[in-house]
């Protein structure tokens, strides 16, 4: 866990202004909170303080409940993973020594340190055979930045500083690196505070988001608060007028598909979103055909797991009112509605209705 | 079959050289039995100047390499161009001056000539040592410093290695030049391959006067070419230019 409290820095050079001022807010212990605001708003520089690359002028950082002040400076990094946008690999050393660099700090045996390289290689999806002897000019940007995940996670820190980590990667690239980041951190559950200046990566990743703006702390939340409820107008325009297509990517059709009940190998009739239809169910569970509104589709299913900006997207891709949703196994689940999405994402009580308006229940739903 | 060639290239270029000037001399004025003539000569003065400049080697370098990374510190910023002007100007007055003037102070001799040779090759070697730590990319020392790096560690870790290529570029060109002027040596008295050169003119015998200077200046170039080994085998891997990586 990380704890500011009343953070502050000034710079002798700037007179009175502060760079960070007072800020106070608490990062639980396993959970991603992402710094965000325009350019020198003070969000580096906060992270900066964490590991005292920049020292405060005021105010306390406490881990786990330790004030950061009161550990020896070099101590206190060895226990912080450090990922910076420009990498900072050394070139004259290969991807191993570089990965090992705070483990032979910290005197860990060679054989440790090959193994933990090797594992740390494969966990950032790179073959550890063709990479470990590498070295950072023969890299892409890219493969750079996972050898720098690995580099900060070598010695297993609680706690993980990343400014900008993911600036600098094109989007393809980026957006396979952050789910592999996520995927991770499933795994490693470490406290991380990353520095951003992308709202859609803030919300990709975040459990927490936190906004600065000119040193202060305007609002910190989770991105679903954040995105429903920005506590001033420079939060709300920050985060964008599309805001609420953006809380879309944080739920998953799971969250609003309405269960049916069918019998393998039948016909299920279905009203939802004011549409009637049929869904052809096979001897696995499989969706086999799918009629909608009349029109006869290609059986197409999303998967419950999927976020409902796919699912919108799918939706208004085909210009139907609903879609069948199936399990991981790929059998049917239910169906998830564009109005189910509407009334669940604008906060409107879903409603069990009778078959013209919102999705229903199970009850409603029979398998004929 | 490539490395072959990159360590082959400059003892080419050198044997090349040592022809070019050799061959068409003793050709035409049948100097070649004349030369060979003064071979225990060359050897000797030959020792005596190797020792002159290993001893300008061990000052320049000693002294050159930590001033280098003393300027190149934040804390110095303010200090680095003042110092590495008044270092210009002992670079700028012509070396014969030099050693006259260090002969005045010390006196004839070889510690004489070794001072004043120093002071003309300290220039290349502090300026290329600071210049090369200072460019050293500032996010390899953040990065290193976040990491919980300290700054020795820093310095030989990470600096160091990564600016070697520039430092040892500037070493090599000191040291080369310095073995060319040591030939100006005997002129106070600090003996080496200059004893020929100039007894050559003195008495007007051109063959004496060649034999010194071909070795002089074949010496320079095997110094140019052990210094080239060093940059090829003493520059980490990753960031060394005369052996690319296969990308």
């Amino acid at each position: 866990m990380i704890t500011l409290e009343n953070l502050s820095k000034t710079y002798a050079s700037s007179g009175l202004d502060r760079a960070v001022d007072q800020v106070s807010m608490t990062v639980g212990t396993g959970e991603i909170c992402v710094l965000i605001g325009p350019s020198g708003c003070g969000k580096t520089t906060t992270l900066r303080m964490v590991n005292r690359l920049i020292t405060p002028t005021g105010g306390r950082v406490l881990i786990n409940g330790r004030d950061t002040a009161d550990v020896d400076t070099v101590d206190l990094r060895r226990g912080i993973g450090y990922v910076i946008q420009q990498v900072g690999l050394f070139p004259n050393m290969n991807v191993e020594d570089n990965i090992c660099v705070v483990p032979r700090l910290l005197a860990w045996t060679p054989a440790r340190m090959r193994e933990r390289a090797a594992e740390l290689l494969q966990m950032v999806g790179l073959d550890p055979s063709a990479f470990l002897r590498r070295f950072p000019n023969q890299l892409s940007g890219g493969q750079q930045q996972r050898v720098g995940v690995a580099r900060a996670l070598a010695a297993d820190p609680p706690v993980l500083l990343m400014d900008e980590p993911f600036g600098a990667i094109d989007p393809i690239n980026r957006a396979a690196i952050q789910d592999q980041f996520l995927e991770m951190q499933q795994k490693l559950r470490k406290t991380v505070l990353l520095v951003s200046h992308d709202m859609d990566e803030a919300v990709k990743l975040a459990d927490r988001i936190a906004i600065f703006r000119a040193g202060r702390l305007e609002q910190v939340g989770t991105p679903d608060e954040i995105l429903t409820a920005p506590a001033n107008e420079f939060v709300a325009g920050f985060v964008g007028a599309d805001r609420t297509l953006k809380r879309l990517r944080r739920k998953r059709v799971a969250e609003v598909c309405t269960r049916l009940v069918f019998s393998l190998g039948s016909t299920v009739e279905v009203v939802a979103g004011g549409c009637s239809g049929q869904i052809g169910v096979g001897p696995t569970g499989a969706v086999e055909s799918l009629v909608v509104d009349g029109r006869s589709l290609a059986p197409i299913a999303l998967r419950t797991d999927v976020d409902l900006r796919v699912a919108v997207s799918e939706l208004l891709r085909l210009g139907v009112p609903w879609l069948p949703c199936t399990d991981g196994a790929g059998r049917l689940h239910g169906v998830v509605s564009l109005t189910a999405i509407s009334r669940h994402i604008s906060g409107l009580p879903e409603l069990a209705a009778d078959g013209r308006l919102g999705p229903f229940g199970e009850r409603d739903a029979p398998a004929r | 079959m490539r490395l072959h060639a990159e360590i082959c290239k400059p003892l080419q270029i050198a044997l090349v050289l040592a022809l070019v000037l050799a061959v068409p001399l003793a050709h035409a004025a049948g100097l070649g039995t004349q030369l060979l003539g003064y071979r225990s000569e060359v050897q000797y003065l030959l020792a005596q100047h190797l020792r002159l400049v290993g001893w300008v080697a061990l000052f320049s370098v000693g002294i050159g390499v930590p001033l280098g990374i003393w300027l190149s510190r934040p804390s110095m910023q303010a200090w680095c161009e003042p110092v590495m002007q008044v270092l210009n100007i002992g670079t700028t007055v012509p070396t014969l001056a030099k050693l006259a003037i260090a002969m005045l102070f010390f006196g004839l001799g070889t510690g004489s000539a070794v001072i004043g040779l120093t002071i003309a090759t300290l220039m290349p070697i502090v300026r290329n040592t600071c210049v090369g730590l200072q460019s050293v990319s500032p996010h390899l020392v953040d990065a290193a410093r976040g990491i919980g790096m300290q700054g020795r560690q820093i310095l030989w870790q990470v600096e160091l290695p990564n600016a070697l290529n520039v430092i040892v570029a500037g070493i090599r060109t000191a040291l080369t030049y310095a073995t060319g002027t040591a030939a100006l040596a005997f002129l106070i008295g600090g003996g080496g391959l200059g004893e020929l050169i100039f007894t050559g003119i003195d008495t007007n015998e051109p063959a004496m006067m060649l034999a010194g200077a071909i070795s002089t200046c074949l010496l320079a170039v095997l110094v140019d070419l052990l210094l080239y080994q060093v940059q090829y085998w003493l520059i980490p891997r990753g960031v060394n230019p005369y052996r690319p990586l296969r990308s």
